[in-house]
């Protein structure tokens, strides 16, 4: 699963369309967006705007365990061209000086860059660098659901020395987001999956939903109980219990001195 | 190899930064200001890292050369470590560093003149008998040696420290930096062996164990003094008839009378490292056989852990003598 936190609607708009959102209860306080594999937010600009969106995002989510974020936009560089598509190697938060680094472990098709989130639009562009508003806003938040793996920026270059920001129209930040669009696509798929691999270390192990509603476990019983199961399942390369076997047990003590017992039988490993 | 440096501001102009950065030169360079704002921060992933990790470049500043635990000794009173590196190439799913640390990036602190002061400091304050000096704690000595230039710097150090012992623990058999130097007798070069098959399934990355015998055979034949690391054992289906392969196949490739020393010590972690590697691989079945925790150390339940050990020592004694065996205790982890 990927979460996508955007600032303005006309740059989520060539999203929206290409990955088929649809749009999630109205009058909520971010406009969401929901679709196969990505749930999309609505920011507003600034950091602050970014960091609240992100955080709204990330406590409606229903599943507890990791995805990915993603934080997309246009933003002005110091040095690349205008329509270049850019994913954020280094993010700095100008006015706090604090810094965050993605780490990216996946191949990407494209350049990288560092990334300086100010509180105003800069114009001067005095490094060679990306400047955008939201994205220290958006990773200090994202950082509080996933790790460093799964946070990311991708920026679209809008502005530049050459193409200063107070000729660019939201028009034409739409337009740079929909060229790009094939780009954007390919990154959210590998996000997804990426999400969806970190998801799948920290799923429960088969039947222990099961189990806990057919038995009472304190909460150190549950965290055995899930560990036993963990172990059982590598064991057994995913062949589950017969059911047979586990209908006598009354108590869920007895559950974790069979697993327990079935554990301790099985055979050495074999290489 | 690496796609991304992260440089510390404070190196980004040290000789040998400038040295590791020519070896790589499509990487981006990222300055950062302290290796910890990469490293250190607590949302991090390391199965996920370790699938691409980055080159930290940094300058290490505190304690410089630590005790090391007891137990890790090979035949000295006084054990000491120092990192020059933090993880490893290599993918050893026992390895106590895969749950060391949060990051599965790979630091290089390239101050290496003041580890060697330290180091001194130390040799100065213990001239009867030789302290030993482990360099493959946080690491594997010789397996980046191709980018970091370690062996080469922290020989001709040693060199001129005759009262002080350094040990290089690896599976690499990027050995060239030793054949082409003299053998030192104060310089043990250790690998770490298990029985191949067990190798194939969970030391990932590694050569193979007749490539790291030839290599060890090779610098044998050039002079210098070996050990021999069968740390952790890995109990299996037919693992006595696997050890005794194994060490039958070491001895023949080696000759033990030349050997400084070897060790051996059951598969064995923390609690705590235990939980974290756990939750890293939940589907290895390593870590879900037959062990049991005691103490706050989670090993093969005792009676596996003495039969191996006493099975393993009792073979290796047909080859070695007593004097060169050391039994490695609990307290520290499986390493390199």
């Amino acid at each position: 699963m990927l979460n996508l936190v955007i600032a303005l609607p006309g740059e989520a708009r060539p999203v929206i369309s290409r990955l088929r959102l649809e749009r999630l209860e109205r009058g909520a306080a971010f406009p969401l967006y929901s679709g196969d594999r990505v749930r999309l937010v609505v920011s507003g600009c600034g950091k602050i705007a970014a960091a609240a969106a992100t955080a709204y995002l990330g406590a409606a989510l229903p599943d507890p365990r990791p995805c990915a974020w993603l934080n997309l936009g246009v933003a002005g560089h110091g040095s690349s061209a205008r329509g270049a598509v850019l994913l954020a190697h280094k993010v700095v938060d100008r006015a706090g000086g604090r810094s965050y680094y993605p780490a990216i472990t996946f191949p990407f098709p494209g350049s990288t860059t560092a990334l300086v989130t100010v509180d105003e639009a800069e114009t001067a562009y005095p490094e060679p660098c990306a400047y955008d508003m939201e994205a220290s806003g958006f990773c200090a938040a994202a950082l509080r659901f996933a790790g460093a793996e799964l946070v990311h920026c991708l920026k679209i270059v809008s502005d530049t020395p050459e193409d200063p920001l107070h000729k660019l129209s939201r028009k034409e930040a739409e337009a740079l987001v929909q060229a790009r669009i094939d780009l954007v696509e390919q990154l959210v798929c590998i996000l997804a999956d990426l999400g969806a691999e970190a998801a799948g270390l920290e799923r429960d192990p088969p039947r222990y939903a099961e189990i806990l509603e057919r038995w009472h476990f304190t909460a150190s019983e549950r965290r055995q109980l899930r560990h036993l199961l963990q172990r059982r399942h590598a064991l057994s390369g995913g062949e589950p219990v017969p059911q047979a076997e586990w209908d006598d047990l009354k108590r869920g003590k007895d559950v974790l001195i069979f697993l327990r017992r079935l554990l301790d039988a099985q055979a050495p490993l074999r290489f | 190899m690496f796609d991304y440096l992260y440089i510390e501001e404070a190196v980004l102009d040290h000789p040998r930064t400038r040295e590791i950065r020519a070896r790589f030169p499509h990487a981006t360079a990222v300055p950062c200001r302290h290796y910890g704002e990469v490293f250190n921060p607590r949302a991090q992933n390391f199965r996920l890292q370790k699938k691409r990790p980055a080159l930290v470049l940094a300058r290490k500043e505190g304690r410089l050369v630590l005790e090391a635990p007891p137990g890790y000794g090979i035949g000295g009173e006084r054990n000491y470590y120092f990192s020059h590196m933090l993880n490893c190439v290599y993918d050893c799913r026992y390895c106590f560093l895969q749950g060391m640390y949060r990051s599965a990036h790979m630091v290089v602190f390239v101050n290496y003149e003041d580890f060697h002061k330290a180091i001194a400091a130390k040799v100065g304050q213990n001239e009867d008998p030789p302290p030993y000096f482990f360099s493959g704690y946080d690491c594997d000595s010789l397996a980046l040696d191709a980018i970091t230039s370690f062996v080469g710097s922290f020989l001709g150090f040693f060199a001129a420290q005759p009262g002080a012992r350094l040990e290089l623990r690896t599976k690499s058999v990027r050995v060239k930096p030793l054949l082409q130097a003299s053998a030192m007798d104060n310089c043990i070069v250790a690998y770490s062996l298990t029985p191949p098959p067990v190798a194939a399934a969970l030391e990932a990355g590694t050569p193979p164990v007749g490539r790291r015998l030839g290599a060890m055979r090779q610098l044998q034949q050039r002079g210098w003094p070996l050990g021999l690391r069968f740390d952790p054992l890995i109990c299996h289906q037919g693992w006595e008839e696997s050890y005794r392969r194994l060490f039958a196949e070491a001895f023949s490739a080696l000759d033990p009378a030349r050997l400084h020393s070897v060790s051996l010590g059951s598969f064995r972690l923390p609690r705590e490292h235990y939980k974290r590697i756990f939750q890293l691989y939940p589907e290895e079945k390593l870590f879900s056989w037959g062990l049991e925790e005691k103490d706050g150390m989670v090993s093969y339940r005792e009676e596996t852990g003495r039969a191996m050990e006493e099975f393993c020592t009792g073979e290796l004694l047909r080859y070695i003598a007593p004097e060169i065996l050391f039994p490695c205790h609990p307290g520290g982890g499986p390493r390199a």
